[in-house]
């Protein structure tokens, strides 16, 4: 296989790894208020890039099956809708993130596990 | 500012319209604020097409914002579908072929294109119906989520237990049966739908010719097709789940029984009608054929039968699905 078909499985093996992680990446932001770009920034800053084409319909559809809750600001000169999580999403986050440290932790034996061979 | 309203439009226009104006609001403050992080010497106009462009094609952003199935008939049923038409099609097309034919055979029309343009338009508006039909059962089954090929296991997730008994030999549905019932079904209803006046006493009357007696009134029937396909439509669905099912379950009798309820409804409410009857069928058959005034007896007895037949044949129809579902079934 050349290095150019290579590179494209390789780079479709990390998006599918990636793509895994965003729930969770956004619920993780959503302890406090947030609109939609603010968390593209914030999320940018922490090393987890998500387009905006792919948070907002995300957001909405969190919402819908009831993990986010949202609040239209009518206030200030654009209207911003503002998500974060309800209760039922903030209870799932937290055992989402047991789940999570459990699954590293059985990566990282398996993989090391490998280098060790 | 222009373009990023059509952007906007382009985004949302193929969505439900109760999310329509949140989504714009929602884009509109998103494609603001990006463009105020867009830094650098170039134009207004440039930068937001930079940004416009970073959003990408707004058809891929409009389908992930899009939750709903895009599709009538998803491929967990589109096998069944297909038998299912492939059927329909073959008992509509037998059933108007030889209902056709037999009316061309007695007809008084001799040119033998009026015929043929006759047959070739009940056939095309026959298959259309049944297209239609089908198809519309299959999309509201698939509207609400049915899964044809989970139908054994019902909504539970998938166990051992509930993979199927392999059928007892009396509890299998030979493809035969509900095959036949389809064809007889489709032929007897397409008779009474598309040429009613070929139902009726022949009687030969010298020196040639032959005298019809309709049995019915043809324009009271025709009053009642709606009625007509809705039975015919009971009738296909449940021999078609029979087929599909290929076996006696619970679930199959009781949905089989209900419609088999229902489609015998339909056909009480045609024929309880006393006005569907020729009104002068008895007179003329006493004065054609010679026969007896006893005769009117026995045809006002005749018309109390075939409801009587309706009744009884649902019956046992319903009592051998239900005993054959239930016997074959116990745990």
């Amino acid at each position: 296989m050349d290095t150019k078909k290579q590179n494209e499985l390789y780079e479709s093996l990390i998006s599918e790894l990636r793509r895994g992680t965003i729930v969770m990446s956004v619920m993780s932001q959503l302890k406090a208020p947030q609109y939609g770009y603010s968390l593209v920034v914030l999320l940018e800053e922490k090393g987890i890039p998500v387009d905006a084409g792919t948070l907002y319909p995300l957001l909405r559809r969190l919402e819908s099956q009831g993990l986010l809750e949202s609040n239209w600001d009518v206030e200030s000169a654009k209207p911003r809708k503002y998500y974060q999580l309800s209760d039922m999403g903030r209870d799932i986050y937290d055992r989402l993130c047991t789940h999570w440290y459990e699954m590293v932790d059985s990566m990282n034996a398996i993989i090391r596990d490998k280098d060790v061979k | 500012m222009e373009l990023n309203e059509r952007y906007i439009y382009a985004v949302t226009k193929g969505l439900p319209q109760k999310q329509r104006e949140d989504i714009g609001k929602e884009l509109r403050t998103l494609i603001d604020d990006m463009l105020e992080q867009e830094e650098g010497p170039e134009t207004q106009e440039l930068k937001l097409q930079n940004v416009l462009l970073s959003l990408g094609d707004p058809e891929l952003l409009a389908e992930s914002y899009r939750d709903s199935k895009r599709y009538l008939i998803g491929p967990q049923n589109y096998d069944n579908y297909l038998l299912i038409l492939k059927i329909v099609f073959g008992a509509v097309f037998l059933g108007i072929s030889v209902a056709m034919a037999i009316a061309g055979l007695f007809s008084e029309e001799l040119r033998i294109g009026g015929i043929i343009g006759g047959y070739l338009s009940a056939l095309f508006s026959g298959l259309a119906q049944a297209f239609a039909w089908v198809t519309l059962a299959f999309a509201i089954a698939e509207g609400r989520g049915v899964d044809m090929r989970k139908k054994q296991s019902g909504k539970e997730a998938w166990s051992l237990e509930l993979l199927p008994e392999i059928p007892e030999k009396k509890a299998a549905i030979p493809p035969a049966e509900p095959i036949a019932a389809i064809l007889f079904s489709t032929l007897f209803i397409a008779l009474l739908y598309f040429a009613p006046q070929l139902l009726a006493v022949y009687i030969p009357r010298d020196p040639s010719g032959m005298t019809m007696v309709p049995v019915f009134d043809t324009a009271m029937l025709r009053e009642y097709r709606l009625l007509l396909a809705g039975m015919y439509i009971f009738n296909t669905a449940k021999e078609a789940l029979k087929l599909v099912s290929g076996r006696w379950t619970i679930r199959l009798s009781v949905i089989f029984s209900l419609m088999s309820i229902l489609s015998a409804a339909l056909a009480l409410i045609v024929f309880s009608n006393p006005s569907i009857w020729n009104p002068n069928f008895a007179a003329e058959i006493i004065k054609y054929a010679n026969a007896g005034f006893e005769f009117l007896n026995v045809w006002l007895r005749l018309t109390t039968w075939i409801i009587m037949f309706i009744i009884l044949g649902c019956f046992i129809d319903v009592s051998t699905a239900l005993y054959k579902g239930f016997k074959y079934n116990a745990r």
